[in-house]
């Protein structure tokens, strides 16, 4: 039996993160077809004031180091994308901060989405760490 | 390359902590039921999940999953040292 979309918007922080030293994490390998799907996923089950929310998560650090989130959450991906919130912004990507992974977030206008699935294909991809696998 | 029983964004965590994906994107549903021990993720990138629960949300039903620690890999060689004779 379908539900209600969950509404984000509560769950919005106002403040702003600080562009050059906040680093978002995300595992890949992506595609701008796997993006297509994971966003269109997203606005099946939330909502942002009530229009369907095309998103994509990303991991943001706040209070565990970079290398041991790495090492234990992104052991399964062969490519961890990690961009600067300036770097998401310059493409037009917007961070819905909440925990535990914020959402990178777009009004659903085409051109946005578009922009919003360049911006993580661009992201600059990193094996993760031998360490790791 | 993987081929899992659930396709999800192992990325997609939701405010309960675990993974979520739409039931509608299992290969088989019915294997999809809470405690049931699964590969959710894509080709390029999957892991060993448990279930915890299926929520009616949005136009379909969500599955909440926990993620396993390690990887694919290590459960496969962990089953076959279990089942050598």
């Amino acid at each position: 039996m379908p539900g209600e979309r969950t509404g984000q918007r509560p769950r919005l922080r106002a403040e702003q993160p600080p562009a050059q030293t906040t680093l978002v994490i995300r595992g890949g390998r992506d595609t701008p077809d796997k993006l297509r799907t994971h966003a269109q996923r997203t606005a099946r089950a939330w909502s942002l004031d009530g229009q369907p929310l095309l998103g994509i998560s990303v991991f943001a650090v706040l209070d565990i180091p970079l290398g041991e989130l790495l090492s234990r959450r992104f052991a399964t991906f062969a490519t961890i994308y990690l961009p600067d919130i300036a770097r998401l912004r310059q493409h037009g990507s917007g961070p819905a901060a909440h925990r535990p992974a914020p959402a990178l977030h777009h009004p659903p206008a085409p051109r946005r989405r578009h922009r919003t699935r360049r911006a993580a294909h661009r992201a600059r991809p990193r094996a993760a760490e031998p360490a790791v696998r | 390359m993987y081929r899992v029983d659930i396709t999800a964004d192992l990325n997609d965590e939701d405010d309960t902590g675990y993974l979520w994906t739409f039931l509608d994107e299992a290969r088989d549903p019915a294997q999809i039921t809470p405690g049931a021990l699964i590969v959710a993720g894509d080709q390029d990138a999957a892991a060993v999940c448990q279930v915890i629960d299926l929520t009616p949300a949005g136009d379909g039903t969500i599955v909440h999953l926990r993620l396993l620690p390690g990887l694919v890999d290590d459960y496969r060689d962990l089953v076959q040292r279990a089942l050598a004779s």
